[in-house]
């Protein structure tokens, strides 16, 4: 089940059209020229949707990614490391979590000037640690572990040790964590763009592209309708994927 | 219940540097602006004087540390500020739309808790059955669903279609009950006025929805695990060997130690949805806190914006609290334990 819908919602990832956005400046809302109808300015419901998808995935694959290496090289060396460097790291971490995420986030955006660029930097520093938590708690249980004592004792310096014993090890709740956060990811940025803080026009961004359609729900819902359900897809597929990775990581352990 | 002092003593000396670093985020806020805060606050167009005169207001002349310093010392003190726009204390305005964000909230809350939670235990005794698996992936979807979406789907439906509900805001103006306490449905009742009342119910209703699917569908996920994993446990065996009905198993043994992480779970999510409203607060022009924070942000109002955060955080950490409090009260293992 997991994986099934999983891939069939992946596919977003196609750019497929290299439809112009701008199509021919047809009055608002039709629907079977277009195959999900137009929006205000004419444009393409659909073209919208696949480089909108284009625009989320790259956003949230990058945001992820770069909060995953933080976090985890911070969480590591915050638990490997221990007593005042882990407390440093765990409390600024705990005051980036003092904040709910989406509102630290449309704070920093506004700061620093709203853009798809800074909307990414956001929500990077806001999942950041989430995973620095994970990967410390998997630091820790590895660090009392036989094959790291051992090294240790041979003398293998601390870096080394980090990198290739406890950081793989880490790995496998970190992928759950990240997989599920990408659905957060994918969910935030639309809500960014939605409240005008994230991609700017005329860039297709599913959050953006529904506040917009926002305008004209009473006549064509649709414009408003389809990005949404998009969004719904796409965070419904990376949920899916996270429980599934989450369910064979854990049989597997108990091995 | 010494082992309880002990943990919120402890619990409590972590949060001095936690907040000090919260005031830091909140201060920097207005520097980490690329170019001018002053001219983004006033536009380009604004006359020099003015300037000069907002430069001068919020101290921004003085040297970083210097600045940091005197707004930590306000804000100590309780002075948030003033907003740019409407010059008023920054506290006031944000102590007059936080009853809007709690009742939000609250009724959000009403909802969500028990629905999910009878979705779970459902869920939990029906095993792989179909229902299971519908409510595992309804419990999915409520989480993947953007809030924004559902509660304009919601809006469509049942406001403009059907038109069951009113679109949006939080009472009709005209039925708009007497200040007490600021919770609206409270003071209507307190003062007798019915039809206030049931206007302000009527307001709640779809944005409480809304609010309440993520929650909704974590509880009910939750509430299904946790019952899952006590359900084979040994001592549920022997109450069943010894002859209980399912029901008094379920209900009396199983229920209690599975509440435990729901209602961690529950806390941390009081605190979250109390941020996370402002998308369902713009939807439905909701005049609550959250809907403040966007406004200030597009407006450009910092002080505003750098209030509202502080305020949100120290709400979030204060519930958090209180979540880690009631959560070593009930779990007895960090009650009873002595040093």
């Amino acid at each position: 089940m997991a994986v099934v819908t999983a891939t069939a919602v992946l596919s977003p990832l196609t750019p497929s059209d290299p439809n112009a956005i701008h199509l021919e400046d047809q009055l608002a809302l039709m629907t079977i020229k277009h195959i999900l109808g137009a929006d205000f300015h004419g444009r393409d419901v659909f073209s919208r949707l696949v480089h909108g998808a284009r625009v989320t995935m790259v956003v949230a694959t990058v945001t992820v990614m770069v909060a995953a290496v933080i976090g985890t090289l911070t969480g590591a060396i915050a638990g490997y490391v221990g007593r005042k460097v882990d407390a440093i790291i765990m409390r600024t971490m705990d005051i980036i979590l003092s904040f709910p995420a989406i509102v630290l986030a449309m704070a920093l955006t506004a700061a620093l000037g709203p853009s798809l660029q800074n909307s990414m930097i956001s929500i990077t520093v806001v999942t950041i640690p989430a995973i620095a938590r994970v990967a410390r708690g998997q630091t820790l249980v590895v660090k009392e572990m036989d094959y790291v004592q051992a090294a240790r004792a041979i003398g293998v310096d601390d870096a080394s040790i980090i990198f290739r014993h406890i950081i793989p090890n880490c790995l496998g709740p970190i992928t759950v964590q990240a997989t599920l956060y990408m659905a957060v990811s994918i969910l935030t940025t639309a809500s960014l763009g939605f409240l005008g803080l994230g991609a700017q026009p005329p860039t297709p961004e599913w959050g953006a592209d529904l506040a917009e359609g926002m305008r004209y729900m009473r006549e064509a819902p649709w414009v408003a309708a389809f990005p949404g359900l998009a969004i719904f897809t796409a965070a419904l597929g990376f949920n899916l994927l996270g429980d599934g990775l989450a369910d064979i990581m854990n049989p597997r352990l108990r091995e | 219940m010494q082992g309880m002092a002990a943990f919120a003593i402890k619990r409590l000396l972590l949060l001095p540097p936690v907040l000090l670093g919260v005031s830091i985020i909140s201060f920097m806020l207005l520097h980490i602006t690329p170019g001018d805060p002053v001219l983004v606050m006033l536009g380009e167009s604004a006359a020099p004087g003015q300037v000069e005169a907002l430069r001068e207001e919020l101290g921004l002349n003085a040297p970083l540390p210097v600045q940091y310093a005197r707004y930590l010392t306000r804000i100590i003190q309780g002075d948030l500020g003033r907003s740019i726009w409407t010059r008023s204390p920054v506290l006031s305005e944000i102590l007059l739309r936080l009853p809007a964000t709690i009742e939000l909230t609250l009724a959000s809350m009403l909802i969500a808790i028990p629905i999910g939670f009878h979705l779970g235990v459902f869920s939990a005794t029906n095993r792989n059955a179909s229902v299971d698996h519908a409510v595992r992936l309804f419990s999915l979807s409520g989480v993947s669903v953007p809030v924004f979406w559902s509660g304009l789907m919601l809006q469509l439906v049942f406001a403009m279609y059907l038109g069951w509900l009113p679109v949006s805001g939080r009472v009709d103006s005209w039925a708009e009950p007497s200040r007490v306490t600021g919770f609206y449905i409270l003071d209507s009742l307190l003062t007798g006025n019915s039809a206030s009342s049931v206007s302000c119910i009527r307001h709640i209703v779809l944005p409480a929805v809304a609010q309440s699917l993520m929650t909704l569908a974590l509880v009910s996920r939750m509430t299904r695990s946790s019952m899952l994993e006590v359900l084979w446990e040994d001592y549920i065996r022997t109450a069943r060997a010894k002859g209980l009905s399912e029901q008094v198993v379920v209900y009396k043994h199983a229920l209690r130690n599975a509440l435990i992480p729901t209602i961690t779970v529950i806390g941390i999510h009081f605190a979250w949805m109390l941020g996370g409203s402002v998308l369902v607060e713009v939807v439905f022009s909701w005049p609550g806190i959250g809907r403040l924070m966007f406004e200030s942000i597009t407006k450009r109002d910092y002080p505003v914006v750098q209030g509202n955060l502080l305020v949100y955080a120290a709400i979030f950490l204060l519930s958090s609290l209180v979540v880690d409090l009631l959560y070593a009260y009930i779990d007895p293992r960090i009650r009873h334990y002595k040093r």
